[in-house]
């Protein structure tokens, strides 16, 4: 009897095609997961197996639920920077920057170009990280173990310049409504230049390494298929969509932190298969990297938080010498600002796709509600309409090319 | 289209406003006051007629549900405590929509849109997960996040976000130490840290 559980958890009936069993066929239900080495995290799978063929698959979430949107609604909003990062800790300063861009259009406030040129490049910075981690973990699933290394010894570069900037390697908490935390630091030009020009001749490594290799092919082309339709109607997003035929970047199509000014190309490709997702995030890397040297070369000078002081703390200096700053500061720390009654979906493009945030501000110094559009979510329902048909071995690799980060999607 | 029904000296703008008020005109369009963010209201048995219709007008082709989400209003003024939003997404006007259904409060019910649109199903059990709304016609309408013996719904404000309330000098007296608050009015912090303590 405990066997037949799972199956409920099947979603067959949304199309109202009937299981194979019920045509008295031998099947086998397999748990796969929530401690797989391949489910990146704590991902269950209920599938149900003819042999070596997956039948039906439903994915099971839930493990690593933290309630962070009862929390947002309890912190502060500049308590609620800290939340973000921890829901996905691939992308931690692009999750500042949606939650910072959510508030702010709520503040309705300026921020300084230093922050926002600052914040494209981090931006950037992260997606590199994000996808390299992302190609270090793929490979290790199909079973190329040196492409994990040399990942992961590139990230390091990258966990550098975000240790370098914030103080913290993950959890940055460094982009943050009306600017940044503090000022880029003196070397930072210094280290984003080396990773710009070591960087293109590492991604040619992987390409080496990966693209016309046999055994990579074998295991990828063809496999995993998600047609644009799907795409669309499941609410994929990011390289799984873009993979998969359909055209849209947020970055271009409706820019944010002046994405416009910057030329760079939106990797598309028609396949849908898990080899086209990784070529899609391989192009991703360069275009990233053109982004960061153009945003690099016009950074400005000048302040690096908004001047309105209901929100930016003030400068360290003043506290020394000004009884006004002090209270100002204490002020802003035990009660922060209040955000003026409103409602806004903000959303960017993150390494997985639309990650947006829903925020209802109610007038008061903490959020009414705030709730995440995670871009991890959809991009990983989709997976039960997709392994149909494969092998569990495949399984494996379309697991990974979905890219999902479980913190993200259980939130 | 030729509309019987009394003609605005000024049509609107937008091309959402316009086409929303000329084939919809039960949906009530508001643009938020801060954000400029457009937000149709319709009541839930409108809902899946607004969605089809939101989808298939060719020029609007808002295609893509984006995201399901439960609001509680309590103690807060709104039209109704439950609400359900959905985000609409068009690649055609690269835009968003929010769609505001105000839920009954004693039974909050919505048609489900998963026919229409798979990608309602996870958020829309993560909705009735969170907010216990139900919605007819779902699949599998069952907790998404939580465990399946979970008792009551987490995301309403009647849910207090700790199991107990700590004892400080202004609430000394009101806090039973160790007393779990399940009550309606168990969240006496909320607002008490915003202006500053208080008493």
């Amino acid at each position: 009897m405990a066997e037949s559980a799972p199956l409920t958890y099947s979603l067959e009936s949304v199309d109202g095609t009937p299981s194979s069993a019920a045509a008295g066929e031998q099947t086998m239900i397999l748990n796969m997961g929530p401690q797989h080495p391949s489910t990146h995290g704590v991902l269950r799978l209920v599938l149900e197996l003819d042999g070596e063929v997956v039948v039906r698959c439903s994915p099971v979430i839930g493990y690593l639920h933290t309630g962070f949107e009862k929390s947002y609604e309890e912190k502060t909003y500049h308590a609620d920077v800290t939340l973000t990062d921890r829901m996905d800790y691939l992308n931690p300063l692009g999750n500042n920057l949606v939650f910072a861009l959510a508030v702010e259009k709520l503040l309705q406030i300026e921020v300084p170009p230093r922050a926002t040129v600052a914040r494209v490049i981090l931006a950037e910075l992260t997606r590199l990280n994000s996808h390299l981690v992302w190609l270090g973990t793929q490979a290790l699933d199909l079973g190329a173990m040196s492409t994990f290394l040399y990942c992961f010894r590139e990230r390091e570069k990258l966990l550098d310049i975000f240790e370098s900037v914030s103080g913290q390697r993950m959890m940055t908490s460094y982009i943050r409504p009306g600017g940044l935390k503090l000022d880029l630091p003196d070397d930072f030009e210094t280290r984003v230049r080396e990773v710009i020009r070591t960087f293109p001749a590492r991604i040619d490594d992987y390409e080496a390494l990966l693209t016309e290799n046999e055994l990579w092919r074998e295991r990828c082309i063809g496999v995993g298929t998600l047609s644009r339709d799907l795409a669309l109607a499941y609410g994929c997003s990011g390289p799984v969509a873009r993979a998969s035929g359909v055209d849209w970047d947020i970055r271009r199509d409706n820019p944010y932190c002046g994405y416009e000014r910057y030329a760079y190309q939106v990797p598309v490709r028609t396949e849908g298969d898990v080899y086209a997702r990784y070529l899609v995030r391989l192009a991703e890397m360069r275009e990233s990297l053109k982004i960061v040297e153009q945003a690099l070369d016009e950074l400005p000078g000048g302040p690096w938080m908004t001047s309105d002081r209901k929100v930016a703390f003030p400068p360290r200096e003043e506290l020394a010498t000004s009884m006004e700053a002090l209270i100002h500061h204490f002020k802003l720390a035990t009660e922060g600002y209040r955000v003026p009654a409103g409602e806004t979906y903000t959303c960017v493009e993150s390494p997985r796709g639309e990650l947006g945030f829903y925020i209802i501000a109610d007038g008061s110094a903490k959020p009414w509600r705030a709730h995440v559009r995670a871009p991890s979510l959809s991009n990983l329902r989709v997976i039960s309409k997709i392994v149909e048909g494969a092998l569990v071995a495949d399984l494996v690799a379309v697991i990974g090319s979905l890219d999902p980060i479980m913190g993200e999607v259980d939130r | 289209m030729t509309d019987a029904g009394p003609v605005k000296a000024q049509p609107p703008a937008d091309v959402v406003e316009r086409r929303l008020a000329e084939g919809f005109p039960s949906a009530r369009v508001r643009r938020d006051f801060r954000t400029s963010e457009l937000a149709a209201t319709v009541q839930p048995d409108e809902l899946p007629a607004l969605a089809r219709f939101l989808r298939d007008d060719p020029e609007l082709q808002f295609a893509r549900l984006v995201d399901v989400c439960g609001v509680d209003n309590l103690g807060r003024k709104a039209e109704a405590r439950f609400v359900v939003v959905y985000h609409f997404h068009s690649l055609r006007l690269h835009r968003w929509l929010r769609v505001v259904v105000p839920l009954d409060e004693k039974e909050p019910t919505a048609p489900s849109l998963v026919g229409d649109f798979p990608s309602a199903d996870f958020p829309e059990r993560e909705a009735y997960d969170m907010y216990g709304f139900v919605f007819t016609g779902h699949p599998e309408l069952t907790r998404l996040l939580l465990p399946d013996d979970w008792e009551g719904y987490p995301l309403r404000k009647d849910y207090p976000f700790k199991a107990e309330e700590i004892e400080f000098s202004f609430s000394v007296g009101r806090v039973n130490a160790g007393k779990v608050l399940r009550r309606p009015d168990s969240r006496p912090w909320r607002d008490k840290s915003a202006s500053g303590g208080g008493r």
